[in-house]
């Protein structure tokens, strides 16, 4: 009986000890979430001189939406920016901007997508607002500068006040 | 003799050292036949992963006295759910291409050390139920992503051994470099995995495979 082994074999050896190697690197490893899985309108406030549009601050802003009058979206004493989310499981949602005595409605008409944005991070809702209508007690006008609610960095809506 | 086998086996399972056991050199065997395979390690993935199901068997044959032409084919399904959602996913791969034998053998001897190229091809389906969404501010609420058709295509790099165990029965094992060539993607659900690649966040995968192979001789001279 004659018994050979491979193993011997000097190529081999350099493929076992490359099994080794790979399996290693094929582990999994669980990565954290470091992705954004909400998108809010970013939004931004100005005012209108005669020669040019000029960013704003304005002080003692509260935001919430219509059906949650109990919780606010967004509070804060001065502010030239707020950020709020819409809501993902309907498509209309009222937002309402308070901002000292004076109240502002924005209605927001949007389709929503389900995704999933990454394994580790889940699922989300994007938007893409079809249709905005404002009252006008505070704000003079709106402008929707992007209507795709899928990044954190764009400002999507610019609002106008007196 | 059974006992010697076993522990070879043994040893070669654990250690990746594959070990051969013959009397003598055979001169009337040709390196031509058929050599079936049946892939054991798709079973260790399923005790492992969510996966249900998964087969993979191949197929080779050949050509001259060190290229082997071969195609494998496999088959698996995922399921699992957690608190976020339901996932299902079925789907079955495909590869072809040739191997390359680097060892130099004595008359008869069938054992290969090789290197190969394959082309892929995986078609499978997935979708994704009861899946809840918490926002802080509205509340939760549900959605469902439906099935989706998708492809992919992928070359395979392999190298690996094939040992002959006892006559026409090998065993053996391949490292497998897969790379992402194209295919048809769901941009809204990432798979859990891509049948036959492995997972399908990375463009490249490195996979192994420890099978079992009959041979089905053809050419072999009678003495």
């Amino acid at each position: 009986m004659r018994i050979k082994t491979i193993y011997e074999n000097f190529i081999a050896k350099i493929f076992v000890f490359l099994v080794l190697v790979m399996v290693c690197l094929s582990c999994n490893i669980n990565r954290p979430c470091d992705e954004q899985v909400r998108f809010p309108v970013n939004t931004g406030f100005y005012y209108i001189t005669d020669e040019e549009v000029k960013d704003t601050i304005l002080e003692d802003i509260t935001v919430f939406g219509i059906g949650r009058e109990d919780s606010l979206l967004y509070d804060q004493d001065t502010t030239n920016a707020i950020n709020f989310r819409l809501s993902p499981y309907v498509d209309i949602t009222e937002i309402v901007i308070v901002y000292g005595p004076l109240y502002d409605t924005l209605t927001f008409n949007y389709s929503r997508e389900l995704r999933m944005i990454s394994p580790e991070c889940g699922f989300a809702f994007l938007f893409d607002i079809k249709e905005l209508n404002n009252t006008s007690n505070f704000i003079d006008s709106v402008s929707l500068i992007d209507p795709k609610l899928e990044g954190i960095e764009t400002e999507h809506l610019q609002i106008f006040v007196y | 003799m059974k006992q010697s086998i076993y522990k070879y086996l043994f040893i070669s399972i654990l250690a990746g050292i594959s070990v051969s056991v013959y009397a003598q050199v055979d001169t009337t065997r040709s390196v031509r036949g058929i050599l079936l395979g049946l892939d054991l390690s798709r079973f260790v993935v399923t005790a492992l992963e969510p996966v249900h199901n998964n087969f993979e068997l191949s197929l080779g044959f050949s050509v001259t006295e060190n290229i082997q032409l071969h195609a494998e084919g496999g088959y698996l399904n995922v399921d699992f759910s957690d608190d976020e959602y339901t996932y299902k996913q079925s789907g079955s791969y495909y590869r072809f291409g040739a191997e390359y034998n680097l060892l130099k053998r004595q008359p008869g001897e069938l054992d290969q050390i090789y290197v190969g190229l394959m082309y892929g091809y995986s078609p499978y389906t997935h979708e994704a139920e009861n899946i809840t969404i918490s926002d802080g501010y509205w509340g939760t609420g549900e959605g469902s992503l439906p099935l989706t058709r998708n492809t992919a295509h992928w070359i395979e790099i392999k190298g690996g051994l094939r040992v002959e165990l006892w006559k026409n029965l090998f065993v053996g094992y391949a490292l497998r470099l897969r790379i992402f060539m194209a295919g048809k993607t769901d941009p809204k659900l990432d798979p859990y995995l891509i049948p036959g690649f492995g997972k399908a966040e990375k463009t490249s995968t490195i996979g192994m495979s420890y099978s079992i192979f009959y041979r089905i001789p053809l050419g072999d001279k009678k003495r």
